[in-house]
């Protein structure tokens, strides 16, 4: 796609008319595009620049929120064509707020640009107790797990996950950690694999941790 | 006896001339704006969480310890920022000693489902902070400065229509922000004013258009004319109490006529006093995450005199205290003040 077609998605994403990602989707699989390029090239491509808009403070939360309701329209339409063309996923992500934690919204914009940026998001919501974290990981074999706290308090939760998590598994998924108390020290004390600030260093992270080979 | 460098130097006094922007006297005043109740101070007084948060006696009780135990020059007995919530119909979950309270139902998702009670101030979620109150100005109200809290109209929006949906209306329902922010508003303003009268001489108006969530943009368009009717109505002193990285819109909070702005360390306090140029006072700053609640009191000493010498007007913690906050890096904020406005340096055997 060329930059300026990106620039259409970009557009899309930002409107705040449902319709218009609805019909420029619907226009380029008239056009026989494939529609792993749409979701790639085009979602994907344009939900990138807005993490980088959003990172930069050129937008705020509300401009990521409707983005993330017009993606969802987009892959909902884009979904059956998917499924016929067997888009390759970037990884599989599960992610929720730890026991006694009942905040979302910093778990919920991850969920929205990991899925934005191509992942597979299993978005176990919130006051996930370890037993759920170990199922789910046990049945669907992530790639990554991601854990968030809004408080001091919950945030020790997160410590003995990362530890039941690598004994319950042989070859366990990398642990990654966030959320308004959690810091890079606190992360590396508890030994998670890697702990972002925000929703866009998540998904940048996951990347780092998935290229180097796991 | 005639004392030298006469100062007005009692809690209540200092307090005052810090929130007016007045003499400055022999050192900075300390204040908490918003909760400074640490599992330790719930553990030395006796009384904790939750039951602080719905007997007006336990609240009164546990919000002194701030005076009493750590010094502070005011009493501040709101702890949670669900009071208004419960009262308009969110169900509340009143949390624990390491936890606060919280809404779990966001029961408004229309303008005509805001249903604002007749009897708002008798609610016992209201009335315990009135109570608590009246039972502080009898006991401290002489020489302690004593602040209530009210949640603004977009804070309580949070809260009765959950917060993603709220700001998602910013964009795509501007007219239905606009409607809950002129309904709730009314909440506010009401509830301020019962706090002045039961015996606050300031009240704090906490509402969150944060620095991380939204624009200086969103701020303006939406809340500016609605935060310069609330102070107009209220009538008695305010501070704003707005979180995160607000370096942008400084301006705006002193357009809206606060007599003070209560801040992050995020916001560097030397660059917002130059461009707040006391026009309205500033609150701040102790950072609350990496210092009062990881780091040490030498830590906490230091960004107090980085505060106190940028030129703020009262010294604060940044934002309502972790609950697992050491009782010593709370007392070093006022250990740090005692010093007046030239460092001594820190001392690490300090009684504190």
């Amino acid at each position: 796609m060329t930059s300026e077609e990106i620039e259409l998605f970009y557009k899309a994403l930002r409107d705040i008319n449902l319709a218009t990602t609805d019909t420029l989707i619907k226009e380029y699989i008239e056009k026989q595009v494939s529609p792993i390029v749409i979701l790639n090239e085009g979602m994907i491509g344009a939900m990138g620049i807005i993490g980088q808009e959003f990172k930069a403070s050129k937008i705020w939360v509300p401009e990521v929120l409707l983005a993330a309701r017009n993606m969802n329209k987009g892959i909902e339409i884009l979904k059956p064509e998917l499924l016929r063309e067997k888009a390759p996923s970037k990884g599989k992500f599960v992610i929720g707020t730890v026991k006694g934690d009942i905040h979302d919204i910093g778990k919920n914009l991850v969920t929205m640009m990991m899925t934005g940026a191509g992942y597979e998001v299993i978005d176990l919501g919130i006051d996930v107790p370890k037993d759920r974290f170990l199922e789910v990981i046990s049945k669907g074999h992530p790639d990554i797990v991601g854990l968030s706290a809004l408080l001091t308090t919950t945030m020790l939760e997160m410590k003995g996950l990362v530890k039941a998590i690598r004994q319950a598994f042989s070859n366990p998924p990398k642990v990654i950690v966030g959320g308004a108390p959690v810091t890079q020290t606190f992360a590396d004390e508890i030994q998670a694999d890697g702990y972002a600030e925000d929703a866009v260093r998540a998904v940048e992270l996951a990347n780092r941790l998935l290229s180097k080979g796991g | 006896m005639i004392m030298e460098n006469c100062q007005p130097s009692t809690p209540k006094r200092r307090f005052l001339s810090g929130l007016f922007g007045g003499r400055k006297g022999d050192r900075i005043s300390v204040a908490n704006p918003t909760s400074i109740v640490s599992v330790e101070l719930m553990e030395k007084t006796g009384i904790y969480f939750p039951e602080a948060h719905l007997d007006p006696t336990k609240m009164a009780e546990l919000a002194a310890a701030g005076y009493e135990i750590l010094g502070f020059d005011s009493i501040m007995p709101e702890f949670s920022v669900q009071q208004e919530a419960e009262a308009l119909g969110c169900v509340v979950d009143w949390g624990s000693p390491t936890m606060m309270p919280d809404a779990k139902t966001h029961p408004a998702k229309g303008i005509n489902q805001l249903k604002i009670p007749e009897n708002l101030l008798e609610k016992p979620s209201i009335q315990v902070v009135l109570r608590a109150l009246e039972l502080l100005r009898r006991n401290y109200g002489d020489h302690v400065a004593l602040i209530g809290k009210v949640m603004g109209p977009w804070t309580i929006s949070y809260h009765l229509a959950g917060v993603q949906e709220f700001l998602l209306w910013t964009l795509i329902n501007p007219d239905k922000v606009r409607g809950f922010l002129n309904r709730l508003k009314e909440v506010t303003i009401a509830f301020a004013k019962a706090q002045l009268q039961a015996g606050a001489d300031v009240v704090v108006i906490a509402d969150h258009a944060t620095g991380d969530l939204v624009s200086p943009k969103t701020y303006q368009d939406f809340l500016l004319p609605v935060h310069q009717e609330l102070n107009q109505r209220i009538g008695g002193p305010t501070i704003l109490h707005l979180c995160g990285n607000c370096s942008d819109r400084l301006r705006l909070f002193v357009e809206a006529h606060f007599d003070a702005y209560h801040f992050e360390w995020q916001v560097d306090a030397k660059m917002a006093v130059q461009v707040v140029n006391h026009e309205m006072s500033l609150v701040g700053n102790i950072a609350n995450k990496n210092v009062l609640f990881g780091g040490t009191p030498e830590d906490v000493y230091k960004q107090a005199r980085y505060s106190i010498e940028a030129g703020v007007d009262i010294l604060a913690p940044e934002c309502a205290v972790p609950l697992q906050a050491p009782i010593e890096n709370l007392k070093a904020i006022v250990e740090a003040a005692k010093e007046g406005y030239v460092a001594q340096g820190f001392s690490p055997d300090y009684q504190g």
